[in-house]
């Protein structure tokens, strides 16, 4: 299948240090790639560098066409980035802050069109939201917010969804909660691109796992084809059990080495 | 999904609560342009004033109200609507309610700027060269500003970064004053430089207008793109937001408003601060609406303040620009306070 999102020799450098180097990477419409890898790795600005958000070495594809190429407008619309940390800097309400994932379809500063609110009013159910809609976004929890921030990106309906520590925040419900949404997506023939820091969750729900290191993709591939002894101990350092249980691969981290 | 829609109507049309907020501002405009046609030495009812405007009425009413008032009132209300809306554009910007043209050092800069054209005499007080020359020198403190900021810098560092390009200003703007050839000339400006509207004619109001509506034609345009950046700037531009077309645009209609306003009304300061901080509450604190009512806001403010500074009994009349610091200043003092928490970490 054509990849929705392609990066092709991707980099990215900070000054004069090189955090992303040479990177390919390709997500195709029904897919869940999960990018995990050790602190300073490289994967939040692989993925800003997805979503246009960077400028440096290499391209990125968006639907075949090189991602500069296209207007901001139009890759807004096929590209959801959820950053991390889901800050919101005013105090508005639920479901202005939702409305927002409209601004691309030109829902900017006008009222709503019925269509708007209709995507909104889905992300706010699907996120289990729609409950919080009135409330100020500055007075939720943590987990309230991370899910919010979700409902902003799926109010966009983007065929490709960068999702940094989507999971960061949130307790172990709502962790399910927010990947199952994220899976469903992919089903519904999305491209989705997750960053996780848990190794368990990202063998349950990647239909790829891509373990970066050093700016680099260390392996790449299905989850326990990449989840293995050897690649932990390169990357991140550390021993670990992994096991079968109830049909599914779980990776617990032992002990530093 | 429409029975979702049919079941909470209420959710996404409340945009609409702050229905009266701008024609109630507008009329407030009017009430107070009006009344301050009428305030002065000679007070005016309305149906003089009205006579005066239209020249209906006796020769020395038609000269007070047209020649004498009706300039400041236009400038006062020019001048605060412009500053009202730079300081809703530069908090959307930065995402902070504390930010404002004074806190960046424009107005001293731009005042600096006026004052090196006036002080060495190169050009008439009354030339365009003045409102330029304002402009620059607001431009280069708002720009330098913003590089000094970067995209994620706290406030704190904005505000240290403001202090010193207003004391740099300032202190540039004295050493111009020394330097100056003719020493009654400096001291005429360093009282201008208070910031007043007082005997300003209509050649003022035609100086400063194209800058100030050039400013505001920049700065209104960005409500969607301050919306967005309600999710930080990566968000924003993942949305689809150009940030740097956004922040040449603020910088550059800052400088305008701020330029063109100081060039003939010296500086004044806080209404930037204040008046978006009056609405804020009133359009739910969404930075998108809050553009129109702020300038309003700020329009209300400078005017009343400059009919204010007619009431007080005074030798001298009060420069407009201390009752706007006199006011603005414990109110920012105050939200200092209460974002202290906020200060300490990141704007971004």
């Amino acid at each position: 299948m054509a990849a929705l999102l392609r990066a092709e020799g991707v980099g990215a450098t900070l000054g004069r240090r090189t955090i992303l180097s040479s990177v390919d990477l390709g997500v195709s419409a029904g897919e869940m790639v999960v990018v995990i890898g050790p602190n300073g790795a490289g994967k939040t600005t692989l993925v800003r560098r997805l979503a246009g958000l960077l400028p440096g070495d290499g391209a990125v594809l968006i639907g075949g066409q090189r991602s500069e190429t296209v207007s901001p407008r139009l890759r807004a619309r096929k590209i959801g980035y959820l950053p991390q940390g889901h800050v919101f800097h005013w105090p508005l309400s639920v479901a202005d802050v939702v409305a927002l994932g409209r601004i691309p379809h030109g829902a900017g500063a006008a009222e709503l069109g019925s269509e708007d609110r209709v995507a909104v009013l889905a992300a706010l159910e699907a996120t289990g939201t729609l409950d919080l809609a009135d409330r100020t976004v500055t007075t939720l929890s943590g987990g309230e917010r991370a899910r919010v921030a979700l409902a902003r990106v799926l109010a966009g309906e983007p065929q490709i969804i960068l999702a940094d520590e989507p999971v960061a925040a949130l307790d172990a419900r709502y962790q399910f909660v927010v990947l199952d949404l994220l899976r469903a997506r992919a089903k519904a023939g999305a491209a989705i691109v997750a960053v996780l820091h848990d190794l368990s969750l990202a063998a349950r729900y990647g239909d790829r796992v891509v373990l970066m290191n050093d700016g680099r993709i260390a392996a790449e591939g299905a989850p326990a084809a990449v989840l293995t002894h050897e690649n932990l101990a390169a990357t991140f350092g550390i021993r670990a059990t992994i096991e079968t249980l109830e049909g599914r691969l779980v990776v617990t981290p032992q002990a530093a080495l | 999904m429409d029975t979702l829609t049919a079941a909470r109507p209420d959710l996404l049309r409340a945009r609409a609560a702050s229905r009266w907020l701008v024609p109630g501002l507008v009329a407030l405009v009017i009430l107070l342009f009006l009344l301050s046609l009428g305030v002065g030495p000679v007070a005016l009812s309305l149906g003089a004033v009205a006579d005066g405007l239209l020249g209906t009425g006796d020769e020395a009413a038609r000269l007070i109200v047209r020649e004498i008032r009706l300039p400041r009132a236009i400038l006062a209300v020019a001048i605060g609507f412009s500053l009202g809306l730079a300081g809703a554009a530069l908090q959307g910007l930065l995402r902070n309610p504390l930010a404002s043209p004074s806190l960046f050092g424009a107005p001293s800069a731009a005042a600096f700027g006026a004052v090196l054209v006036i002080a060495f005499g190169v050009f008439d007080a009354l030339s365009y060269f003045l409102p330029i020359a304002a402009m620059l020198g607001a431009l280069l403190s708002v720009g330098l500003l913003l590089l000094i900021a970067g995209p994620r810098a706290s406030l704190l560092v904005i505000i240290l970064a403001g202090l010193a390009i207003s004391s740099l200003a300032g202190a540039a703007t004295s050493l111009a004053l020394n330097l100056a050839p003719n020493p009654f000339a400096a001291l005429e400006i360093a009282f201008w430089l208070l910031g007043s509207l007082e005997d300003r004619s209509m050649q003022h109001v035609f100086i400063a207008l194209p800058f100030i509506a050039a400013g505001c034609l920049l700065l209104c345009v960005d409500g969607a793109a301050f919306r967005a950046l309600t999710l930080g700037e990566d968000a924003a531009a993942s949305l689809g937001i150009r940030l740097n077309r956004v922040r040449l645009r603020v910088v550059l209609g800052v400088a305008l408003a701020v330029g063109g306003g100081v060039a003939v009304a010296g500086t004044i300061g806080f209404v930037g601060l204040v008046a978006p901080h009056l609405v804020r509450p009133f359009v739910r604190h969404d930075p998108a609406r809050l553009m129109w009512p702020a300038a309003l806001a700020g329009a209300a403010l400078l005017t009343a303040a400059d009919i204010l500074v007619r009431i007080i009994p005074a030798q001298n009349e009060i420069k407009v620009g201390v009752v706007t610091a006199l006011i603005g200043a414990p109110l920012f003092i105050v939200l200092v306070f209460r974002h202290r928490r906020g200060l300490t970490g990141e704007v971004a």
